[in-house]
């Protein structure tokens, strides 16, 4: 029994040694830089200071966390909205099932970046969406989308979307199909079998689709470095700043660890709330 | 078990240790006149045409490692980390004066360099390096007013410009706080090397008040004066010269409150590891012929009075590239600020942006 402990822990090993490299050791290192002394030029004394804390409880950065809480928020549930139908058709979709799923996956074999800058000719005043509106006489004038919240908005479920879709298709996919035909036996119809069964069970997936969606969506400073022209501010800037222009590791340290602590809060959250909501629901 | 899993790791760590500590082969540590197999070049990006790293490599037989950094800062943070021994890096003015005092560079062996004459004589000396040590500089330039003649029509003489509410929605200014107050500091009087608490925070009010104005923070502004978009903005003179090569609509100046101006410059930090090399490669680049490529590349001011002679007037006509001597001696060198004046700085600048 010892002999098979001993094997278990050795197989185990890697995923300790992973842990530990790079997730444990790089966390403390953050936490314990976080409480160092800042002197500048990107150098710390290691003298416990909790100035870095007092300054990322300012004003300002609860400004900047509440922006990029509310814009994610916002994408993640917009990305719910869009993903939902797009995986229920793709799972239904039969033999062209895998094709679609390649399409949804192709964007990623691309660099964000890159497809950033395409919404940025897209969304330009003099750009192709503004241009079409102008000819076909829609509008006069042309529409500011970027450098504004919404290219924020776009930008993040254009780029997070995908994230959604494959979760939900994959709980849609596993649906057992007997319940919807005891659903329609029992003389359902396909809406009322969709809000009571079909939703429901799917659920999970939407749940995962939400986690995976909102963060990264909060913590990245892309979108609105090249959406907004560096004129509005997630709080992935201001960490991004703080390491990169200010040269704080202390202050940088200080966010990054309350972000985590506040992602990580919001998940437990959400999967308190919809734990035993699931329970009810299936009962 | 608990045996095992230490060995283990002592074992982890003793290669990460010695994967850190790659062998050196060090012949040409001190310069001794021996060409390496190798050279480490650290250099800014969009900023070195590949021909020219081709042709050295050929010469000379040098294979090349070419990376790139995009501020000053990411740069000192990896020559800081000394995971890499670069061989040639190009940092700004004052962040030369950082190296050195932190002791990250060393001092470059001028025998070796004998091209360095070509240098013209008011770009030696430089307050960052008064002895001529440690740096030699690589281009140099203006942060001055780009502007689009055809919505603009009097060419601009002051930052004051940038507030003009004609120009609602077409005003560019740089992303770096420190660039945006050197600016803001210079255009409220100020001294923008040493800025006291209260001139800061009037900045940061300032900028609060161009914001509206603007089109967005952008220090690579090309593409936004090329097209139109931008019609006026805080911008590099290289920028203006590059946009004005596709839009002959844009043009630069200096304005009346001075502007700053700015160089980048080759250095060869302590722990390289080719040094004799790298001084061979500096020698290369200040070859007239090689540095006119550079300019004709990324027309931003060279220092290389010969390689300038050669250039053609339509590269030397680039807006900012040659400047009136009584606009440049106005110029201010900006300086990194102390870490409290740069943190209250950046406070400033982000609260411009949330609010």
């Amino acid at each position: 029994m010892i002999r098979n402990i001993r094997t278990a822990y050795l197989m185990l090993s890697p995923t300790v040694f992973w842990f530990l490299f790079f997730l444990i050791i790089p966390v403390s290192m953050i936490a314990v830089i976080s409480f160092a002394t800042n002197i500048g030029f990107g150098d710390i004394l290691y003298d416990f200071n909790i100035e870095a804390y007092q300054s990322a409880f300012s004003s300002l950065y609860a400004k900047a966390i509440l922006q990029s809480l509310w814009w994610s928020i916002i994408a993640t549930v917009l990305c719910g909205i869009i993903a939902y139908p797009f995986a229920y058709f793709i799972a239904n979709a039969g033999k062209w099932k895998n094709f679609l799923l390649l399409l949804v996956m192709v964007p990623f074999w691309t660099n964000l970046l890159i497809r950033l800058y395409s919404w940025i000719v897209l969304m330009n005043n003099q750009g192709v969406i503004n241009n079409i509106l102008l000819k076909t006489g829609i509008i006069d004038e042309p529409i500011k989308m970027l450098y504004t919240p919404f290219a924020v908005i776009v930008g993040l479920v254009y780029g997070f979307l995908p994230f959604m879709i494959l979760p939900i298709y994959a709980s849609i996919e596993q649906l057992n199909k007997t319940y919807l035909e005891a659903a329609e036996d029992l003389g359902a119809n396909p809406i009322k079998t969709f809000f009571a069964v079909t939703l429901p069970l799917t659920f999970p997936g939407v749940l995962s689709g939400a986690i995976m969606t909102f963060v990264p969506a909060i913590s990245v400073f892309v979108v609105t470095d090249l959406l907004t022209g560096g004129r509005l501010l997630m709080i992935g800037n201001v960490i991004r700043d703080a390491f990169l222009v200010e040269m704080n590791w202390p202050l940088g340290s200080a966010i990054s660890l309350l972000l985590m602590i506040l992602v990580l809060l919001s998940m437990i959250t959400l999967m308190k709330f919809t734990s035993s909501d699931d329970e009810s629901s299936l009962l | 078990m608990k045996g095992k899993l230490i060995i283990l790791l002592t074992v982890l760590v003793a290669t990460l240790v010695a994967c850190s500590e790659n062998g050196t082969d060090s012949s040409d540590a001190k310069g001794n006149g021996k060409l390496s197999d190798e050279l480490i070049v650290f250099n800014w990006s969009e900023y070195m045409p590949q021909e020219i790293l081709d042709e050295f490599e050929e010469e000379f037989g040098v294979d090349i490692v070419y990376s790139t950094f995009s501020s000053n800062q990411e740069m000192l943070a990896k020559i800081n980390a000394g995971t890499v021994s670069y061989d040639v890096v190009v940092p700004s003015d004052f962040y030369v004066n950082r190296l050195k005092e932190q002791e990250l560079i060393q001092e470059i062996n001028f025998d070796n360099i004998p091209n360095y004459k070509n240098i013209s004589d008011e770009w030696k000396e430089l307050p960052f390096d008064p002895d001529e040590k440690y740096s030699i500089p690589y281009m140099y330039g203006y942060d001055g007013i780009a502007y689009n003649k055809e919505k603009v029509d009097e060419p601009p003489t002051s930052w004051a410009d940038l507030w003009n509410p004609a120009y609602k929605g077409h005003v560019i200014t740089m992303e770096e706080p420190k660039e945006n107050f050197n600016m803001l500091l210079q255009y409220l009087g100020y001294d923008h090397t040493n800025p006291t608490e209260e001139q800061l925070k009037e900045g940061g009010e300032k900028l609060k008040e161009l914001v509206p104005n603007l089109l967005s923070f952008k220090s690579t502004p090309e593409a936004e004066f090329v097209s139109g978009e931008a019609w006026i903005g805080y911008a590099y003179s290289g920028a203006a010269a590059v946009a004005w090569k596709e839009n002959k609509n844009v043009g630069f100046v200096l304005p009346k409150e001075g502007g700053i101006r700015w160089t980048d410059n080759m250095v060869i930090p302590k722990n390289a590891e080719h040094k004799y090399t790298a001084e061979v490669f500096i020698n290369y680049l200040l070859r007239p012929e090689v540095s006119k490529k550079l300019s004709e590349a990324y027309p931003y001011g060279n220092p290389n009075e010969a390689a300038v002679e050669m250039l053609d007037d339509s590269i030397k006509n680039s807006p900012g590239l040659i400047m009136p001597e009584e606009k440049i001696e106005k110029t201010d060198w900006g300086k990194p600020l102390r870490p409290e004046k740069k943190k209250l700085m950046n406070r400033y600048f982000q609260k411009a942006k949330v609010e």
